[in-house]
C-alpha cells in the first residue's frame, strides 16, 4: 500500500502544491508564493531523480485503476525534464512578474496544475486518462495565455488557441472513440496486441482513430497546416508563460506521441511515415519562412519552435522506418531544444522585465555593451538553437539526421540540413545586431541577481551538453544523456 | 421500424440545428438552433438506452451550456448592424464542406468498417445503475483527474472573468 | 432489437417535446421571414421613434458585469460534478466504503476550489456595479 502510494509521490506533491498555492493565493506575498511553488516542484524533481533507473516498469494501484498509470523510466525522464522546466520558469521570471501589476497568486498554481497534466500524459498508458491528462495541461495553459486580460493582444491569443486547441482536442476523443470501436479496450496494451495480431479489415478503423489523435498532437505542436495560431499565441502570452509553453508544453506532446508510436501503433508506423514525411516537409519550409519573415525577437522565437518540431518530426518519422536511434533522438533533441529555448525566453523576459516595449532586432543594436555577459549567453543559446558545433543543439541535430539517414530517408535529411543552414540566418542576424553595432545607450551597472546566475547555469550545460566531454564523472555529458535517452525508450519497450 | 423513424427525425433536427448553427447571423437564432442539436443528441443517447448520457446531455449541455450562451447573448445585446460583417459567408461555407469532403469520406469509411454485428447487451445495459458500476469500478483514475480538471477549469475561469479590484480605475 | 427506451411510457413524451420544440422552431423562423417580406416598410421618422411620456429616450448603456458570466461559468462546473453523483448516489450500497471514499475525494478536491472561490470573492454580489 504504501510502496504503491510513494509510486504516485511526485504527482500528488505536485497537485498538492496547486492546492496549497490556491488556498493561499490571497495571503502570501507573490515571492513568497513563488517559493512554495519552486519548493513542491524540487520535491517532486528530487524523488524523480533519486528514482530514475532504479524502478522497474511498473502499475500504481493495479487492483483500483487498471492498468492505466505506468511508471518506466521514459515517463520518469519526461516527469524531470517537466518539473525542471516549471521550476527554471519560475525562478528565473522572479523579477519580471514583479514588475508587472497583473500577476496574483493564481498563476502558481496554474503552472502546477498544467505540470500536474503533463506527468499524468506521460504516465497514462490509457487513452481517456490521456486525453484528460492533457486537457488540464492545455486549459490551464490557456488561462495563462490570457492572463495580461486588459491586454487586447493577449486576450485575442488567448480566444484563437482556445477556441482551435478545444476544436482539435475533440479530434482526440473521436480517435479514441473510433479505436475503441474496433479493439474494445482503450489501454494502450490491448490495442498494441490487437494491432499487432491484424485481422486485416478492422485495422482501417484503428488506423483513421490513430490518424484523429495525431491531428490533436500535431495541432498542439504547432506543426505546419495546423501551425497558424503558434506565431500569434506566442506574442500574446505573457513572457513567462511563451517560456513555459515553448519548453515545457511542447516536450509533453512528444511524450505521448512517442508512447503511443512506440508501444501502440508500432506495426503501423509504416502507414504513419508517409503522412508524417508530408507534415515534415511542410513543417521545415513553413517553419522557417514564418521565421524568416519577423521583426520582433519573441515572434522569430515562436517561428522557429515550429521549425523545431519538424526536426523532430523528421525523427519521429524514422521510428516507422525501422532506425532503432530515432526515438532516442527525439528525446535527446528535446533536451537540447528544452534547455536552449529556455534560455533564450528566459532571456528575453529578463531583458523585459525593464521595459514595456516590443523587442525586434532593432533593440538589439549593440546590446553586447549595454551587458556583455546576457549578450554572451544568448549568443551561446541563439548558436545552440541553430545548431552549431560544440553547442548542445549540435549533436541533437546531429542524432536527428543520423536517424533519418539510417532509416533511408536521405531527401528528408538533406531538406533538414537546408533549413538548419536557413536557421543560420535568423539566428546570426540578433547576434550581428548584439555584436557589431555600436551602442545608443552608454554601459550602466546592473545588480547581479539570482535569474542572470540561472540563465549562466543554463549556458554552460548548454556548451557542456555540446562539448561531450564528462569532466566529471558524476555529471553526465553528451554521451551520458543520449545514453539516458536510451535507457528511457528501453523502458518503454520492455513492456511489451 | 419505429426506432429507425425516430433516429431520421432525431437526425434531420441534429443536422437542421448545426447547419442554422452555422449560418445564422442573429447569434441568439444561432443558440437556438445549437440548443435544437442537442436536444437532438440527447435523443440520440436516449435511443441507445443510454439513461446516463440523456440526463448528463440534458443537465449539462442544454441546461448549462445553452443558457450560458443565450445568457452572454441577451446581456450584450448586440444590434443587428454592429454584427461583424460576411459579405461571401456561404460561399466560403461551400468552400470549407468542399475542404473537408475527405475527412468525411474518411469517417464514412471508419463507420462501414466498424463490425456489423454487435455483443448483445446484458440486463440493464445503459442505465444508471451499471454505468455508476463501470465509471466508479473501472475508470477510478479518469475520474478522480476529471475533479482536477474541473478545479483547473474553475480557477481559470475566475482569475479570466474577475475584474480585479484593484484595477478598477 | 427490442428498445427499453423506445417502450417506455417516457419516450414518447421525450420524442413529443423534441417535435415541438423543431415545429416552434420552424414557426419562429417562418413568422419571422413572413413579417419580414409581409409588412409595410415606413420609415417615417416619428413613427421609429420610441414613446416615453414625453421625456427624450435616453440610450441604455448596455454594460453588465463579467460577474454574471462567472456565476453561470461557475454553475456549470458545479452542474457537471452533481451529474457524476447521481449514478453514485443509486449504486451507493453497491460500492460501499470504496466508492463513498472515491467520491469524498472527488468532492474534497471540488471543495478546494469552492473555497478558493470563496475567498476570492468570486461569490460576492456587492462588488458589483
Amino acid at each position: 500500500m504504501f510502496e504503491q502510494l510513494f509510486l504516485i509521490l511526485p504527482m500528488a506533491i505536485v497537485v498538492m502544491g496547486a492546492f496549497v498555492l490556491l488556498l493561499l493565493s490571497k495571503t502570501f506575498s507573490l515571492d513568497k508564493l513563488n517559493l512554495v511553488a519552486v519548493f513542491f516542484l524540487s520535491l517532486s524533481f528530487i524523488i524523480e531523480i533519486l528514482r530514475f533507473g532504479t524502478t522497474t516498469v511498473c502499475y500504481s494501484f493495479p487492483e483500483i485503476f487498471g492498468k492505466m498509470y505506468i511508471i518506466d523510466d521514459f515517463s520518469i525522464l519526461f516527469d524531470l525534464m517537466f518539473t525542471a522546466g516549471a521550476i527554471l520558469t519560475l525562478l528565473i521570471n522572479t523579477a519580471y512578474f514583479k514588475s508587472r501589476n497583473y500577476y496574483n497568486g493564481e498563476y502558481f498554481a496554474l503552472i502546477l496544475f498544467s505540470v500536474f497534466g503533463m506527468m499524468i500524459l506521460a504516465h497514462s498508458n490509457e487513452l481517456v486518462t490521456a486525453f484528460i491528462a492533457l486537457e488540464i495541461a492545455s486549459l490551464s495553459v490557456f488561462a495563462l495565455v490570457g492572463y495580461h486580460k486588459y491586454n487586447k493582444v493577449s486576450s485575442e491569443a488567448m480566444m484563437k488557441y482556445m477556441i482551435l486547441g478545444s476544436m482539435t482536442g475533440a479530434f482526440f476523443i473521436l480517435g479514441t472513440a473510433f479505436i475503441y470501436g474496433a479493439v474494445g479496450s482503450t489501454n494502450l496494451e490491448d490495442i498494441a496486441a490487437y494491432v499487432n495480431v491484424p485481422a486485416e479489415k478492422d485495422l482501417v478503423l484503428v488506423l483513421i482513430g490513430g490518424i484523429f489523435i495525431m491531428v490533436t498532437i500535431l495541432f498542439k505542436m504547432g506543426a505546419v497546416p495546423f501551425h497558424s495560431w503558434v506565431v500569434d499565441v506566442y506574442q500574446g502570452a505573457p513572457f513567462p508563460v511563451t517560456m513555459f509553453m515553448a519548453s515545457t508544453f511542447k516536450i509533453a506532446l512528444f511524450a505521448i506521441a512517442l508512447r503511443l508510436s512506440l508501444i501502440d501503433f508500432a506495426s503501423l508506423n509504416i502507414v504513419w511515415s508517409e503522412i508524417l514525411q508530408v507534415i515534415t516537409v511542410l513543417t521545415l519550409i513553413g517553419g522557417s519562412f514564418l521565421a524568416i519573415t519577423q521583426k520582433s525577437i519573441k515572434r522569430m522565437l515562436a517561428g522557429s519552435s515550429v521549425v523545431h518540431s519538424g526536426y523532430m518530426l523528421i525523427a519521429y518519422s524514422s521510428i516507422g522506418l525501422g532506425s532503432d536511434m530515432a526515438a532516442p533522438a527525439i528525446m535527446f533533441y528535446l533536451i537540447s531544444y528544452f534547455l536552449s529555448a529556455a534560455g533564450a525566453f528566459g532571456i528575453l523576459s529578463f531583458i523585459a522585465t525593464g521595459s514595456k516595449k516590443m523587442m525586434t532586432y532593432e533593440d538589439f543594436k549593440g546590446f553586447s555593451e549595454r551587458r556583455p555577459y546576457l549578450s554572451a549567453m544568448m549568443a551561446i543559446f541563439m548558436l545552440s538553437l541553430s545548431g552549431f558545433p560544440s553547442t548542445i543543439g549540435f549533436l541533437g541535430k546531429f542524432y536527428i539526421f543520423t536517424s533519418a539517414i539510417e532509416s533511408g530517408q536521405i531527401l528528408l535529411a538533406g531538406l533538414g540540413i537546408v533549413t538548419a543552414f536557413i536557421s543560420v540566418y535568423y539566428y546570426f542576424k540578433l547576434i550581428a545586431m548584439m555584436y557589431f553595432y555600436p551602442s545608443t545607450d552608454q554601459q550602466k551597472k546592473f545588480p547581479f541577481d539570482f535569474s542572470g546566475l540561472l540563465i549562466g547555469v543554463m549556458a554552460m550545460m548548454v556548451i557542456w551538453g555540446g562539448v561531450g566531454t564528462s569532466l566529471i564523472p558524476f555529471i553526465p555529458g553528451a554521451n551520458g544523456l543520449i545514453d539516458i535517452a536510451k535507457q528511457a525508450i528501453d523502458s518503454l519497450q520492455n513492456v511489451l | 421500424m419505429l426506432e429507425n423513424s425516430i433516429f431520421v427525425l432525431l437526425a434531420l433536427f441534429l443536422l437542421l440545428g448545426s447547419a442554422g448553427m452555422v449560418g445564422f447571423k442573429q447569434t441568439l437564432f444561432s443558440a437556438i438552433s445549437f440548443m435544437m442539436a442537442m436536444l437532438a443528441l440527447a435523443g440520440m443517447f436516449a435511443l441507445l438506452d443510454n439513461s446516463f448520457l440523456f440526463l448528463a446531455q440534458i443537465m449539462v449541455s442544454v441546461g448549462a451550456v445553452v443558457v450560458l450562451s443565450l445568457l452572454v447573448i441577451v446581456s450584450v445585446n448586440v444590434k443587428e448592424e454592429n454584427l461583424p460583417k460576411e459579405p461571401a459567408k456561404f460561399r466560403w461555407m461551400l468552400f470549407a464542406v468542399v475542404l473537408v469532403a475527405p475527412l468525411a469520406i474518411v469517417i464514412y469509411k471508419a463507420l462501414t468498417y466498424m463490425p456489423h454485428t454487435w455483443a448483445k447487451t446484458g440486463e440493464g445495459y445503459g442505465s444508471l445503475k451499471m454505468m455508476g458500476m463501470t465509471l466508479f469500478k473501472d475508470w477510478v483514475l479518469p475520474f478522480e483527474i476529471v475533479s482536477v480538471l474541473l478545479l483547473a477549469a474553475m480557477v481559470g475561469a475566475i482569475v479570466i472573468a474577475r475584474k480585479e479590484p484593484s484595477n478598477d480605475a | 432489437m427490442e428498445h427499453v427506451s423506445t417502450t417506455s411510457p417516457y419516450f414518447g413524451v421525450f420524442v413529443l417535446f423534441v417535435i415541438t420544440f423543431g415545429a416552434f422552431y420552424a414557426t419562429t423562423v417562418a413568422a419571422r421571414w413572413a413579417s419580414r417580406a409581409l409588412a409595410r416598410k415606413d420609415t417615417e421618422k416619428l413613427k421609429l421613434s420610441i414613446y416615453e411620456c414625453g421625456p427624450e429616450v435616453t440610450k441604455q448603456p448596455n454594460r453588465i458585469s463579467t460577474q454574471f458570466y462567472l456565476f453561470a461559468l461557475l454553475f456549470l462546473l458545479f452542474d457537471v460534478e452533481v451529474v457524476f453523483m447521481f449514478p453514485w448516489a443509486i449504486d451507493f450500497k453497491l460500492l460501499g466504503w470504496f466508492g463513498f471514499v472515491e467520491m469524498l475525494m472527488f468532492i474534497l478536491l471540488l471543495t478546494i476550489g469552492f473555497i478558493y472561490a470563496w475567498k476570492k470573492g468570486a461569490l460576492e454580489w456587492h462588488n458589483i456595479k
